[in-house]
């Protein structure tokens, strides 16, 4: 398949994904707005309930509130302070998992918007790769994209890893497996690990020679794929992993033309695992990975401000006057 | 009894709620640190478990054929039946919420599912001997209102003015379990007998103080409660008191808490868990500590400490007496272990909350203590039984009992 056309399905089916995905969420959102909205009688509509917790969220965006809001998100939702004060393994765990996970997202969407959408706006692939911090984004040959990738992506893997091996030879007796989890979990697991396949047959497709060496170089990309801008920044061997499976792989001596097909079996697999992640997503346990940080959030918010209430409260007072400062 | 075909409904639970169950990570960190479910060992207990199961019956009921796709089916009569007794054998002590790394806000997420189980008629009938008590004798032992103050009849001297005195500054609120049960009537004995010698002045509402509704809202019976909460704070109201004090936190609770979410208005007064107004009190010299020279511990009631937000108070006070030694227990304060006498889960399976106790005295015999203090009548005659049947010798007393002995020595 020619490389144009498997990125242009890439992408129908990838909007297509995340319209369905969003479909998914309004539909979960009108099933909890069938819940009481404090301040509502129970029997208000469902567009009532809507408008009021948009109300309460706008509110609360534009309020000084919101700097608590975001430190919780950082401290509670992202970095788990919680589970470090419990348990230092566990929290290494998950925060390789999530943490690497929330990170390559982040990278993946402005590495979209690099791609996809400067070119939409005007920009020659020259001059996108030449936007100063994100620009090198272009490639992920740029050394610090293919070692971020890679260390992320291990992390990732490494993590995965060590989930299994607590649920399921280990078994520590605090966690309860039901099939949905191995669903997910076996899910979460085959998308870290097709990644270093798609990645070392991408290498190998790209860099091999006419005679079947691999011998990369980045002039052996067309100008339009991997700009001469990033030259200097050039550096796949940075995603060691990847980088050894080619050329081990590489002795094999294969034509591009079959390392290619290679290379679109292992990233449509890649993207099958995602999709179907994306899918499940909303009806499984692994909803949590939208829902808790928000909650978190909002619920660390409360907690610290029920907190500075009591302090508060507890400053001596005048008599009968204002409560003041303690001296 | 089973829910025929009722479906979930949803209105039993807010809208943060629902955010909070998918928020749920199964992570099993409530497992290790649910008191009842160290007991019983019983998978419908534990925090997880709940919520899953709550989860499971409004999908099936509210997802329709997604549900299906997904594997979620409907509950069988056996699963509600686990289901609600897993529920009502909760102690709403929430040290679940303490370890939960979302932080969710689980004491009032069990509330919402026990309103949705009296909604289906799923809970044990003993709830409704409850209901009835408190809808119509407005105390929960079901004796005469009138008798609220029955505690006073065998005290050397009674202060003065203590039923509905108009004018005050302060209205001490008994609750029913001080107010009713023998065992524990030396709580407001000593309570009163502190605030006089304090020089407050202060009044009770006799027979116009109606239970305060606690033990209806952790049924889920909430709505029953509106009534008596109305009736309430208009009697303390018309005292013309600025504050309210009680000895009972989970009257604390509801009347700091609950009272102005029912009924969405400021009460109009300040209201204060005895531990406050003591340390208050102590720290302006109104009260002088003579000695209470015994080794004791300190058991953090679940409706003071983590519902309410009071750990500092009570130690204050403790420490303030000369002579006392005071040791902490291995569980304390946000982690303390809840006696066993919480969430009407004695009435549901005394057993497993007698066995909660057990632990829990045992870890204050641990300290080498000789008096386990705690600020909260249920507490008191929780830990004083769980002593007395597991002949373990150490006295549980009450703050506010220590403090006038202390007074008295």
């Amino acid at each position: 398949m020619e490389h144009d056309v498997r990125l242009a399905v890439f992408w129908i089916v990838h909007l297509f994904l995340l319209g369905f995905f969003v479909i998914e969420l309004v539909f979960v959102l009108s099933v909890w707005l069938k819940a009481r909205v404090p301040g509502l009688p129970a029997d208000a509509s469902r567009w009532r309930k809507l408008g009021a917790a948009s109300g309460f969220g706008f509110k609360l965006v534009f309020s000084r509130r919101i700097w608590t809001l975001l430190k919780a998100l950082v401290v509670d939702g992202m970095v788990h302070r919680r589970l470090y004060r419990l348990s230092l393994r566990r929290w290494a765990v998950h925060i390789a998992v999530f943490g690497s996970w929330l990170v390559l997202g982040i990278f993946s969407t402005v590495t979209g918007f690099v791609v996809e959408i400067l070119p939409l706006l005007g920009m020659s692939p020259m001059e996108a790769a030449s936007v100063p911090i994100i620009g090198p984004l272009y490639h992920a040959d740029v050394w610090w994209v293919a070692l971020l990738n890679e260390v992320l992506g291990l992390a990732v893997l490494g993590g995965m890893i060590l989930v299994i091996y607590r649920r399921y030879f280990q078994k520590d007796p605090q966690l309860r497996t039901i099939p949905a989890d191995s669903i997910i979990i076996g899910l979460l697991a085959l998308i870290a690990f097709s990644g270093f396949p798609a990645e070392t047959f991408r290498l190998l497709a790209d860099y091999t020679t006419s005679a079947g060496a691999f011998a990369p170089a980045p002039t052996m990309l067309p100008p339009a794929k991997y700009p001469p801008v990033l030259y200097d920044l050039w550096g796949p061997q940075w995603g060691f992993a990847g980088y050894l499976s080619a050329v081990i792989l590489g002795a094999l001596r294969l034509s591009s033309e079959v390392w290619d097909v290679f290379r679109n079996v292992a990233f449509w697999l890649h993207f099958v695992v995602v999709a179907a992640l994306l899918f499940l997503l909303p009806f499984s346990r692994f909803f949590h990975v939208i829902m808790s940080p928000v909650v978190v959030a909002y619920n660390s918010m409360l907690d610290q401000e029920a907190h500075d209430e009591r302090l508060r409260q507890k400053m001596p007072r005048v008599a009968s006057g204002p409560r003041v400062p303690a001296a | 009894m089973p829910r025929g075909n009722q479906k979930v409904d949803l209105a039993n639970f807010t809208l943060r709620q629902m955010m909070e169950m998918e928020a749920c990570t199964r992570c099993g960190e409530c497992i290790d640190a649910c008191p009842t479910y160290a007991e019983a060992q019983s998978e419908e207990i534990h925090p997880q478990q709940k919520i899953a199961r709550t989860k499971s019956f409004w999908k099936a009921d509210h997802l329709g054929f997604l549900a299906r796709l997904f594997g979620i089916r409907p509950p069988t009569e056996e699963d509600q039946a686990a289901y609600g007794q897993g529920v009502y054998q909760c102690t709403l002590c929430a040290r679940c919420h303490v370890v939960c790394p979302v932080q969710i806000d689980t004491r009032p997420l069990w509330i919402s599912m026990r309103e949705q189980l009296v909604a289906w008629g799923l809970y044990p009938e003993v709830f409704d001997t409850l209901r009835e008590r408190v809808t119509s004798q407005y105390n929960i032992s079901g004796d005469d209102n009138a008798n609220r103050l029955v505690w006073t009849e065998n005290m050397e001297h009674i202060p003065d003015a203590l039923e509905r005195k108009q004018g005050v500054d302060t209205v001490y609120f008994v609750g029913c379990v001080g107010s009713l049960y023998p065992r524990v009537y030396r709580v407001p004995q000593s309570f009163v007998q502190i605030l006089e010698r304090a020089g407050e002045n202060f009044t009770t509402l006799g027979g116009d103080e109606w239970c305060c509704g606690f033990p209806l809202e952790i049924a889920g019976m909430g709505k029953s409660a509106h009534e008596l909460a109305r009736h309430n704070v208009e009697a303390v109201r018309e005292t013309g008191a600025r504050r309210l004090v009680t000895t009972c936190p989970s009257c604390y609770h509801t009347w700091a808490d609950e009272y102005p979410r029912l009924l969405g208005e400021p009460l109009g007064v300040e209201v204060l868990h005895a531990t406050e107004l003591l340390t208050e009190m102590i720290a302006e010299g109104r009260i002088k500590l003579h000695g209470f020279p015994q080794p004791v511990t300190y058991h953090d009631p679940c409706d003071l400490g983590r519902t309410s937000g009071i750990y500092d108070e009570p130690r204050r006070i403790i420490q303030a007496i000369p002579g006392i030694q005071f040791a902490e227990m291995s569980e304390n304060r946000e982690m303390a272990l809840c006696c066993g006498g919480g969430g009407d889960a004695e009435m549901a399976d005394a057993q497993l909350t007698a066995a909660v106790g057990k632990r829990r005295i045992q870890q204050a015999q641990e300290t080498g203590a000789k008096v386990v203090i705690s600020a909260c009548q249920q507490c008191n005659r929780t830990l004083a039984e769980a002593a007395r049947k597991n002949r373990i010798r150490v006295r549980a007393m009450d703050i506010t009992e220590v403090v006038w002995r202390a007074m008295e020595e």
